[in-house]
C-alpha cells in the first residue's frame, strides 16, 4: 500500500521535474555576466519572476483567446414536434401530437471560461397542441399555446458535438376553446402560469469548417405544469446555431 | 424567508385547482326549447371540490375498468357471495383516479374549458336535478341511498365480453356505481349530458336499493325465469324511464317523454320506448316473447324496453289524464317498499315469494301499486291503463282470475279500454 502511494507520488511529481529542466534549458547566458549573476540564489529568483510573468500573459492571451476567437455568437432557433400526454380532463392522458418553434441564445457565451461558456443556454418557446372531443352535435375543440423562457444547464460529453442538459423555466399557457352546439360555437380563452421542466439530449455539430453555421438537434422530454394539469411531451427538434 | 413563502404560495397555486364553495356558479349544457342543448348559467349546490366532481351528491372517478368475467379465478365462485367491498375490489380492475376539471373563471362563472369538463359538469347537474326530484317524491323520507352516487367516468365495462360496451350508460348494481362508457357510434346529445338518462339511471339505483334490497345480485334474479324473470327486468326499466321523464319536467325546456330522441339516433328504439307514446299497446309477438324468453334471451332483447314501456305509458297516461303527476310519483315510491301487512309494497312481495316465482304475476305487481294510490280516480285511471296496455288478465272488476279474486285495488268503475287491440286470453 506504502508503496503503491509511493509509485504514484513519484509518477505525479515526475513532469514537474521535467518541467524544471526545460526551464533551464532555453535560457541564454550572455558573456557579460556579473559577479551578483553568479550567485545561484538571486538567479535563480530572478529566472522564475522571469517564468512566473510568462505564464501569466499566457495565461491572459488564452482566456482572450476562448471569447475572441470562438466562430458562434451563441443566436439560433428549432422547429420541433412529437407526442403530448396531455394530462386529462376524465383521469389519465389524453396522446396528442405537438409541435412547436423556438428561438435559442446560448447565453453562456458571456462567460470567457472556456469550459463554462458551452454550458449555459436559454429558449424562447411557443408549443401548440389541439384536441377535439365530442360527438357531431356536441363538440369541443381546444388549442393549448405554451409560451415559455427557459434557461437551461448543459453538460457536454468531452470534446464532442453531444451534450445532455436539465431545463427550468415559465411561461404562460393560452388555451383557447370552440364549443359547438347544434352549429351553434361558443368561443372561450384564458391563459394560466405554467411551469416546465424537462431533460434533453442536445447536438451541434457543424455544417461548415469554421464552426460559425453549426446544426442543432435534440431529443427531449418535458413536463409542463399547466395550472394543476400536468403534461408530458416527448420531442425531437432540429435546426441552426449561429 | 418572505421569498420563501411567496415560493410557497406560487407552488400551491400551481398544484390546485380552484375549490369555490358550494354553490358553485358554472356553465353547462342544459336542454333547450328546441329539443337540442343550450350553454346554461347553474349553480351546483352540493359539489365540494369542483375540480375533481365530488360532492355530497355525486362523487366522479375517471377511466376506470370494469370487469365482469365468469372466468376470472376471483369470480368464479359466484360474485354474489362477496361482500360490497369485495365485489368493487374484484370487479373494477383498474380504480382509476380523480377527474380534473378544467376550467376558466369569467367574471365568477366557471366555464368548462374542454369537451370531458362540459360533459361531466353537466352530468353532475343533471344527477343533483335527479336527487332533488327523488328527494321530493320520497316525500320527507331520506334519500340516504342516493348519497353519494358515485359515477365511473369514461369507464372501460366489460361484462362477460371481450368488446367494451360504448355509447352507453348504466347502474351497476354489483358495485353500485354508475357508469358513462365512451363514444363509438353516438353522434347526438351524449348520454351524460341527457338529464332523462340520468334521471333513468338514478331510478334504477332507487328501485335496486327498494325493491331488490341494495343487494348487488338479488337472489331473485339467479333462480326466477320466464314471466316473473321478465317481468321483475321490465318493471325496473319501465320505473326508470318513466322517473327518467319525470326528471326532465324540472327543467325551463320542460317535460320531455322522448328524451332518448336526443341522444340515440336508432328511431326504432327511440319509438317504442317513449313513454309518452299512445300507442304502447302488448302485441302478440311481444306477449309470446314475454311468455316464454329464457332470462339471457329477454335481457338481451328488444321486448324486454317493450314492456317496460307499456309500464311507463301506462303511467304517464294515467298521471297526464287526471293531472296528478306528483301524486302516482309519490305513490310508486310508497309502493316500491312499504313493511304494512296489509299493504306491502314490491320488495315485500318479492321477498315472500323468492320460492313461488309464479306470484309475480303482472295483476298482482299492478294491484301493488294501485294500492299504494289513494285518490280513487288516479286508481281507476291506472287500472285501466295498465289493463288494456299490458293485456292484464283483468279487464273489468271485480275480478276473478283463476277461480280467485284479482286487483282487489282497482275500483269497479275501471275497465279496459278500446286505445288497444283485445289480444285473445289464454
Amino acid at each position: 500500500m506504502n508503496r503503491s502511494f509511493l509509485a504514484v507520488m513519484l509518477a505525479l511529481a515526475m513532469p514537474a521535474f521535467a518541467q524544471r529542466e526545460d526551464d533551464d534549458a532555453p535560457i541564454p547566458y550572455g558573456d557579460d555576466t556579473t559577479v551578483d549573476d553568479e550567485i545561484p540564489v538571486k538567479k535563480k529568483k530572478k529566472r522564475q519572476a522571469a517564468i512566473r510573468e510568462e505564464d501569466e500573459e499566457e495565461r491572459a492571451g488564452e482566456e482572450s483567446l476562448a471569447s475572441l476567437d470562438d466562430p458562434n455568437i451563441g443566436v439560433g432557433g428549432d422547429i420541433f414536434m412529437g407526442v403530448a400526454l396531455l394530462d386529462s380532463s376524465k383521469a389519465g392522458v389524453d396522446p396528442r401530437y405537438f409541435f412547436g418553434v423556438r428561438f435559442t441564445w446560448e447565453f453562456g457565451r458571456l462567460i470567457p471560461d472556456e469550459y463554462l461558456r458551452e454550458m449555459f443556454f436559454a429558449d424562447l418557446t411557443w408549443t401548440y397542441a389541439a384536441s377535439k372531443d365530442g360527438t357531431n352535435l356536441v363538440n369541443v375543440d381546444t388549442h393549448l399555446h405554451n409560451f415559455t423562457v427557459a434557461p437551461a444547464l448543459a453538460l457536454p460529453f468531452g470534446k464532442s458535438f453531444m451534450a445532455a442538459y436539465v431545463q427550468v423555466g415559465a411561461g404562460f399557457d393560452y388555451s383557447y376553446s370552440v364549443t359547438t352546439v347544434d352549429r351553434t360555437a361558443v368561443t372561450l380563452g384564458g391563459t394560466k402560469f405554467l411551469f416546465q421542466y424537462g431533460i434533453g439530449l442536445r447536438g451541434r455539430p457543424a455544417v461548415i469548417a469554421d464552426g460559425t453555421v453549426r446544426i442543432q438537434f435534440r431529443i427531449e422530454v418535458t413536463r409542463f405544469v399547466r395550472g394543476y394539469m400536468h403534461d408530458m411531451y416527448f420531442g425531437g427538434g432540429v435546426g441552426l446555431i449561429f | 424567508m418572505s421569498r420563501l413563502r411567496t415560493l410557497l404560495v406560487l407552488a400551491l397555486m400551481v398544484s390546485c385547482g380552484p375549490n369555490p364553495p358550494a354553490p358553485v356558479k358554472i356553465m353547462a349544457l342544459i336542454p333547450s326549447e328546441s329539443g337540442t342543448l343550450e350553454t346554461r348559467q347553474v349553480e351546483l349546490t352540493t359539489v365540494g371540490n369542483v375540480t375533481t366532481l365530488k360532492g355530497d351528491v355525486v362523487e366522479f372517478v375517471g377511466s376506470t375498468r370494469v370487469v365482469l368475467d365468469s372466468a376470472d379465478p376471483l369470480q368464479a365462485g359466484g360474485i354474489e357471495r362477496l361482500t360490497d367491498a369485495q365485489r368493487y375490489d374484484v370487479l373494477v380492475k383498474d380504480k382509476g383516479g380523480d377527474v380534473r376539471g378544467h376550467y376558466v373563471d369569467r367574471s365568477g362563472v366557471l366555464w368548462p374549458a374542454n369537451f370531458h369538463t362540459w360533459n361531466m359538469v353537466s352530468a353532475y347537474y343533471n344527477f343533483e336535478r335527479a336527487y332533488a326530484y327523488f328527494n321530493d317524491i320520497y316525500d320527507g323520507v331520506d334519500p340516504k341511498e342516493l348519497r353519494p352516487m358515485r359515477v365511473h367516468y369514461w369507464a372501460d365495462v366489460r361484462l362477460n365480453s371481450d368488446i367494451s360496451l360504448v355509447d352507453n350508460a348504466l347502474y351497476l348494481s354489483f358495485i353500485k356505481g354508475f357508469t358513462i362508457t365512451p363514444f363509438e357510434k353516438s353522434q347526438l346529445t351524449p348520454l351524460a349530458m341527457n338529464i332523462g338518462v340520468i334521471g333513468h339511471e338514478t331510478a334504477h339505483r332507487v328501485f335496486n336499493f327498494k325493491v331488490l334490497e341494495d343487494q348487488g345480485i338479488h337472489p331473485v334474479l339467479g333462480t326466477w325465469n320466464l314471466v316473473p324473470f321478465n317481468l321483475l327486468k321490465s318493471l325496473d326499466e319501465g320505473l326508470a324511464d318513466f322517473h327518467g321523464f319525470s326528471v326532465t319536467c324540472g327543467e325551463a325546456a320542460g317535460c320531455r317523454p322522448n328524451f332518448l330522441g336526443a341522444s340515440l339516433d336508432d328511431s326504432r328504439t327511440v319509438d317504442f320506448r317513449n313513454v309518452g307514446r299512445n300507442e304502447a299497446c302488448m302485441d302478440e309477438t311481444t306477449r309470446q316473447a314475454f311468455q316464454n324468453f329464457s332470462q339471457s334471451q329477454w335481457v338481451s332483447s328488444p321486448e324486454m324496453y317493450k314492456v317496460g314501456n307499456f309500464i311507463a305509458a301506462s303511467l304517464y297516461q294515467a298521471g297526464n289524464r287526471t293531472g296528478k303527476m306528483e301524486v302516482l310519483q309519490k305513490a310508486l315510491i310508497l309502493a316500491y317498499d312499504d313493511e304494512s301487512p296489509s299493504n306491502p309494497g314490491l320488495r315485500q312481495f318479492i321477498k315472500n315469494n323468492v320460492n313461488t316465482q309464479a306470484n309475480f304475476t303482472p295483476e298482482n305487481v299492478v294491484n301493488i301499486i294501485v294500492s299504494h294510490v289513494t285518490d280513487p280516480e288516479l286508481k281507476k285511471e291506472l287500472c285501466s291503463q295498465f289493463s288494456s296496455r299490458m293485456q292484464l288478465r283483468c279487464g273489468n272488476w271485480p275480478c276473478i282470475v283463476d277461480g280467485l279474486p284479482s286487483m282487489l285495488a282497482c275500483p269497479s268503475t275501471a275497465r279496459r279500454e278500446n286505445y288497444c287491440t283485445n289480444l285473445p286470453q289464454p
